[in-house]
């Protein structure tokens, strides 16, 4: 047959189905696969034992979404990994305190999760303020969709130039055109990236395959790899077949606690925006799906508030076990987004398997022996596939880009988001102001979004002499 | 604010039409108006007060039916002001005849609200409207039993509509269920004991 049948019935998970169990191990996998590499390079670069890490992180999604699904009867689809935005604020306690080795040790930890509680207090907090003041409508009068979304696609560009790193192996390695190996790299990064694409094009409506093109091509991706010799068979067997992940609970009366808390805590209002773009990317897609498949849409972008309580949620829960606080991961949402697997239970089932990989040594093993190339490859769909979402969310909110007022809040997030997090070391542009915040420079894309919902409110206050968006209509 | 549903009335679609034409009957069935008057043809006006949460007040409103098809549907605009707010809705209702002799009425319309009312919450109106809706067909079903008895005995129709205390005694009570249904809540209510399960099992593991 070839002409694909176009009444085929729409092959999708809503947040509420729950696929058949076999269907569900796949599909958590392939959410664990989206999450890992992000998850577990947080972990090293804040010098937090990885395998406390995967399964904390887990326990923590599992945890949000059942919450989501008792406090409102439906599930938000979303999957909480590490967050970097707080790398810069414990790499500073960490050099604080001379942490010298690849893992710090559970005290330093204690010191550095206690400001992951306050994270998660803050959003609980913040959460409960904005359901106060009137919910969505509120909060659009501060984040527009010409925020969210800029800021959405300023996430996911702003990353492009990790995937690429990762695929061309200048991610460790210097820059070098007479290198073979970038070669090698490159080779195992686009066969990868050429498989996604066609099995995420081809597939649908083949069924439940369909709904598998990352699980897939990473599989292509590792096959080819391997005569390229880029997968690492030397990392095998380290480690115990089963280990404890190490549990740290937070400390409160360290010299240093109240700069964590101040230092670590400020940062959940740079997350703020990003999981709410997160929410509304999310929401669009969802009833997209329930469109088509003529069923109730779940109007997920209505709980914002509710959405950060969760947030702060899985902070606290990583905060008292000692692993890093979290944030909702646009990768997993891309991987919803191009499977239309929305699918809670799958997720849940995603959760579980990573507090799973936290215990089985060589369970992980075998999932981080993935070449980084291979990484990179689905990097430059899925990061890309983030910023996509936040295009698709200004124009479902018909953004009119014709209003001076439009394109200057959305250009001046995209060109400091992005410009700041490719150009500058770490994504810290150089503002030596508030120092004993931002030690190592401001974070790029949260000082893109607050330039734009600053300039958005002077619109607020003072109002435009005209109204572009009644006159183009 | 979105409002559908349906609702069946046990009796042939001319009678539920021609009681839904009664401005009286119409009246009783909206939870705290006085009286509807006759303005004009298919419009109506009258006072309503209502009482949500905190805010409550008189609304002068205005009912205007157009696209009347009779029996099969029509489309009913209202247009509210007053001290708590304002609201304005747009809905089409369809009476179908069904083969048993009952009645399905389809409703779907769009409510926007304004003022103090809103800021109330959306949700917390959502299930108000609902409510109020419920207890319409309530008092409509009843005065339909009535009207059709009436009919069958050729006496006077025997209907009182439900009181205001009636009224405000039912969406009271669908408030503290409601409450609990406010997900922010439940969520804190999820929180509070998770949270302490966690502390004192990270306590325990840390040791």
């Amino acid at each position: 047959m070839a002409t694909a049948a176009p009444k085929a019935k729409v092959m999708g998970y809503l947040p509420n189905d729950t696929p058949p169990f076999g269907q569900m191990v796949l599909l958590g996998l392939q959410h664990v696969l989206t999450m890992f590499p992000a998850t577990v390079l947080c972990a090293i670069l804040m010098k937090f034992p990885v395998s406390t890490v995967l399964t904390i992180t887990g326990l923590g999604t599992v945890v949000a979404l059942v919450g989501a699904k008792l406090a409102m009867g439906k599930y938000i689809p979303l999957y909480y990994g590490s967050s970097f935005s707080y790398i810069a604020a414990v790499s500073a306690v960490m050099a604080a305190k001379g942490v010298t080795g690849a893992v710090a040790p559970p005290e330093v930890i204690s010191v550095a999760t206690a400001g992951f509680v306050a994270t998660g207090v803050i959003n609980i907090v913040v959460g409960i303020i904005i359901r106060a003041s009137g919910g969505k409508e509120a909060v659009d009068k501060i984040l527009p969709p010409i925020v969210t979304g800029a800021v959405a696609v300023t996430i996911g560009i702003g990353l492009g130039a990790v995937a690429l790193q990762m695929s061309t192996g200048t991610f460790t390695a210097a820059f070098d055109l007479n290198s073979l190996t970038n070669l090698k790299w490159l080779a195992a990064s686009f066969s990868t990236l050429l498989a996604a694409f066609l099995l995420s094009v081809y597939l649908q409506g083949k069924g439940f395959i369909g709904m598998l093109p990352v699980l897939l091509a990473a599989i292509v991706g590792y096959v080819v790899s391997i005569p390229l010799g880029l997968v690492d068979f030397s990392n095998f067997g380290k480690e115990a077949l089963i280990r404890a992940p190490q549990i740290s609970f937070p400390v409160f009366n360290d010299p240093l606690t109240l700069t964590v808390l101040v230092g670590v805590g400020v940062m959940a209002i740079a997350t703020i925006p990003e999981s709410t773009a997160h929410l509304y990317q999310i929401s669009l897609y969802v009833d997209h799906l329930a469109e088509e498949q003529g069923k109730e849409k779940y109007n997920l972008s209505r709980y914002i508030g509710l959405n950060l309580m969760l947030d702060g949620l899985n902070d606290l829960v990583n905060g008292l076990f000692g692993s890093t606080a979290g944030t909702n991961y646009g990768e997993n949402n891309s991987l919803m987004v191009i499977t239309r697997n929305y699918s809670g239970p799958s997720l849940i089932t995603a959760g579980i398997i990573s507090i799973i990989l936290g215990f089985i040594g060589p369970l992980a093993e075998v999932v981080s022996s993935i070449p980084t190339a291979v990484v990179g490859g689905l990097a430059i769909y899925l990061y890309g596939v983030i910023g996509m979402q936040g295009i698709a969310l200004m124009i479902a909110e018909k953004v009119n880009l014709y209003d001076p007022k439009q394109l200057a809040i959305g250009a001046t997030v995209l060109v400091i988001g992005i410009g700041g997090n490719i150009g500058f070391s770490g994504g810290f542009l150089p503002i030596p102001l508030l120092k004993g915040v931002f030690p190592y420079g401001w974070p790029a894309i949260a000082t893109g979004a607050v330039f734009g919902i600053l300039m958005n409110l002077i619109t607020v206050f003072w109002k435009p002499p005209m109204d572009r968006a009644a006159v183009t209509k | 604010m979105k409002l559908e549903g349906e609702h069946v009335f046990n009796g042939p679609r001319e009678d539920v039409w021609e009681m839904f034409y009664d401005p009286a009957i119409l009246a009783s069935a909206v939870p705290g108006m006085d009286k509807l008057d006759v303005v004009a043809e298919n419009v109506y006006e009258g006072v309503m007060n209502v009482r949500i949460g905190p805010v409550s007040g008189k609304f002068q409103g205005k009912l205007t039916l157009t696209d009347v098809v009779e029996p099969e549907n029509l489309t009913l605009t209202v247009d509210g002001k007053g001290a708590p707010g304002y609201g304005k809705g747009v809905g089409k209702v369809a009476f179908i005849q069904n083969s048993d002799g009952t009645t399905t009425l389809k409703y779907d319309g769009d409510m926007n609200i304004g003022g103090a009312l809103a800021s109330v919450g959306q949700r917390m109106i959502d299930s108000v409207a609902k409510s109020m809706i419920r207890s319409a067909f309530e008092t409509l079903d009843k005065a339909l039993e009535a009207r059709l008895a009436a009919k069958k005995t050729g006496t006077e129709v025997n209907f009182t509509p439900p009181t205001q205390t009636e009224f405000a005694t039912g969406v009271a009570k669908d408030m503290v269920g409601g409450f609990t249904k406010v997900p922010e809540l439940r969520l804190i209510l999820y929180i509070l004991p998770v949270v302490a399960v966690l502390v004192i099992l990270a306590l325990t593991l840390s040791k």
